[in-house]
């Protein structure tokens, strides 16, 4: 197992797979904080002569901010960054060349799942972390458990899109199917979402965890009030993983 | 109880009644062929007859619609761990490996696969990159590498692992033929210390290094034979006789009257007379008295040895008839 889930990171930080999901994730560490710490100064060069105000910015608001574009942003890419992860290795052949040698199935896509959940939790946390003390060099500091809890919503949300693509990309042909179903869900439960937002539903919804980022950061929600979604949307990419390992199973290669 | 034990385990793969359905065709139907330890098999047929689909099945990548299958006395279940393959390694006829991996990272990841000693197997993978004359680029993205590089790397990595069976579909399709004469020398080597069982559609490197042959054709079995008994039965049907050349007209039409006689045909300035299927021998000592005794003047009766080629496509058009192969 040990050799495979060197395989997998070795073979998606070399044909950049890795790095661009991280990278964008970087990026709006980088740009977030600065961008809301200097709004008023920023506009003011562009906007002469016309007066502008803003509210203070807050460090609670740079950092939701960073967790908002990554949402977005950072989860478009990673559907994009693992919608080949099983079903391009399927069309090329490396899967049977995989499975025609002492790998099992579970061995083969548990791997790959495990290495994709790691580089998403420690990459985020590692974003997280930069920007949080970036965040308060500019703007001062904002409670450490609410910047974890915040990072925790999004960590486990893109867990749970990472979840989706990757059983498309197991049980559908081709990267671009599997990618184009992943998107698909991804602006569905957006919309589903709205819908649902006033019911009881919601409180079990996975896209709550989105809609709390912000209430997580400054303060104003806490971790029962996510605790319902957090454990729906943990089960839900379990579930996931365990449904593309069954289908897969039968897969012929 | 215990004999019949001891003959299958003489197998390194016992095919019995294989079939396969697809959607909408049958890629094998009813296929049954042994492979014994310690040979080289050929497995032949033209492109589309079913090679590769048998040999996914083999490795348990996709399932029979019927049949068994027992490699190395180990049933194949398809969908469960199979033991068999430790001691099995596969070769694709277009060899693929993951994304991003240079040369000698490929091949240390086979190693790794197959739980190799560290030590030992970097030891036999650096002999085996230098034989495949890979070393300078075993540093290099196998993305980069040619085709023919990347069969080379496949064979290498096949051969690090040392299997008792080695599955190899098309193994020298892209070498050149230094690269094709260095493979042949190796498999040629490797028998009765491995069993390998090939499938190619080059008739002349499986008559070289091949002792048995399955042929098939659209999903069937046509003949499981020893390559020598093949081209004993195939190949040295053909005779070559010259006559006078004011006499080949009449010596073709007495020849074509004969029952053991299948064809006469003009081969340069002799006749070809190919015989029928186990009438060769007759043929031969009938067919000399009787041109004499009606006044042809043979100057030459030979048999014409032909390959492997040749016979292979005799098979297939006896099948292709409706005639008897077995």
């Amino acid at each position: 197992m040990k050799v495979l889930i060197l395989k997998e990171f070795r073979s998606n930080w070399r044909s950049f797979r890795y790095p661009a999901f991280l990278l964008v994730i970087l990026f709006f560490a980088l740009l977030d904080p600065p961008m809301i710490a200097y709004m008023d100064e920023i506009l003011g060069y562009f906007a002469t002569g016309v007066e502008i105000a803003f509210p203070e910015p807050t460090p609670a608001d740079a950092f939701a901010s960073y967790l908002s574009d990554a949402s977005q942003i950072g989860l478009m890419v990673l559907i994009f960054v693992l919608m080949g992860s099983v079903a391009k290795e399927k069309e090329t052949g490396v899967a049977g060349w995989m499975l025609s040698k002492p790998v099992s199935r579970w061995q083969f896509l548990g791997a790959k799942y495990l290495v994709h959940c790691l580089v998403i939790i420690f990459g985020i946390l590692a974003c997280s972390v930069l920007a949080y003390f970036y965040t308060m060099s500019l703007l001062g500091s904002i409670p450490i458990e609410q910047a974890v809890l915040g990072t925790l919503a999004l960590i486990v949300f893109a867990l749970l899109i990472a979840s989706i693509t990757f059983f498309f990309s197991t049980v559908l042909k081709s990267p671009l199917q599997a990618g184009g179903a992943a998107i698909f869900i991804f602006f569905v439960s957006g919309i589903l979402n709205m819908l649902i937002a006033n019911s009881a539903a919601a409180d079990f919804y996975p896209n709550t965890l989105l809609a709390n980022m912000l209430p997580l950061v400054n303060g104003t929600a806490e971790l029962p009030d996510v605790a319902g979604p957090l454990a729906v949307t943990l089960a839900l990419s379990l579930l996931l993983f365990l449904l593309s390992g069954l289908f897969f199973r039968k897969i012929e290669l | 109880m215990a004999e019949e034990r001891n003959k299958i385990n003489t197998y390194a793969l016992e095919v019995k009644g294989l079939t396969k359905h697809f959607a909408n065709h049958r890629a094998l139907q009813e296929v049954d062929f042994t492979v014994q330890q310690g040979n080289i098999h050929g497995f032949l047929g033209p492109n589309g007859a079913g090679k590769t689909t048998a040999i996914k099945i083999i490795l348990g990548l996709i399932p029979a619609t019927a049949g068994k299958v027992n490699v190395m006395g180990e049933p194949l279940t398809y969908g469960k761990n199979l033991r068999y393959l430790q001691h099995t390694n596969y070769l694709p006829q277009d060899p693929v490996f993951p994304e991003g991996l240079t040369g000698k990272e490929a091949l240390g990841l086979v190693a790794d696969i197959y739980k190799l000693p560290y030590k030992a197997s970097r030891k036999r993978l650096g002999k085996l990159l230098g034989y495949f004359q890979l070393e300078d680029a075993a540093n290099r993205k196998v993305g980069a590498y040619s085709r023919g590089m990347q069969q080379r790397l496949g064979l290498a990595a096949v051969l690090l692992t040392e299997p008792k069976l080695m599955i190899l579909d098309e193994p020298v399709s892209a070498l050149d033929p230094e690269g094709r004469r260095r493979v042949l020398d190796i498999i040629s080597r490797l028998k009765g210390r491995a069993t390998v069982f090939f499938s190619s559609h080059i008739l002349a490197d499986v008559e070289r290094v091949c002792d048995h042959v399955t042929i098939i054709d659209h999903g069937r079995k046509l003949l499981q034979i020893s390559t020598g008994e093949l081209l004993n039965r195939y190949a040295m049907e053909q005779y070559l006789v010259s006559v006078r050349a004011d006499q080949r007209r009449e010596a073709a039409a007495l020849i074509r009257q004969h029952k053991a006689v299948r064809e006469v045909v003009p081969h340069l300035d002799k006749l070809l007379i190919i015989s029928e299927p186990g009438e060769a021998v007759a043929m031969a000592e009938q067919m000399i008295p009787l041109l004499i005794s009606r006044g042809i003047v043979v100057t030459e009766f030979m048999q014409n040895r032909t390959d492997l080629e040749e016979a292979f496509f005799r098979v297939l058009e006896e099948n292709h008839r409706g005639g008897e192969v077995e």
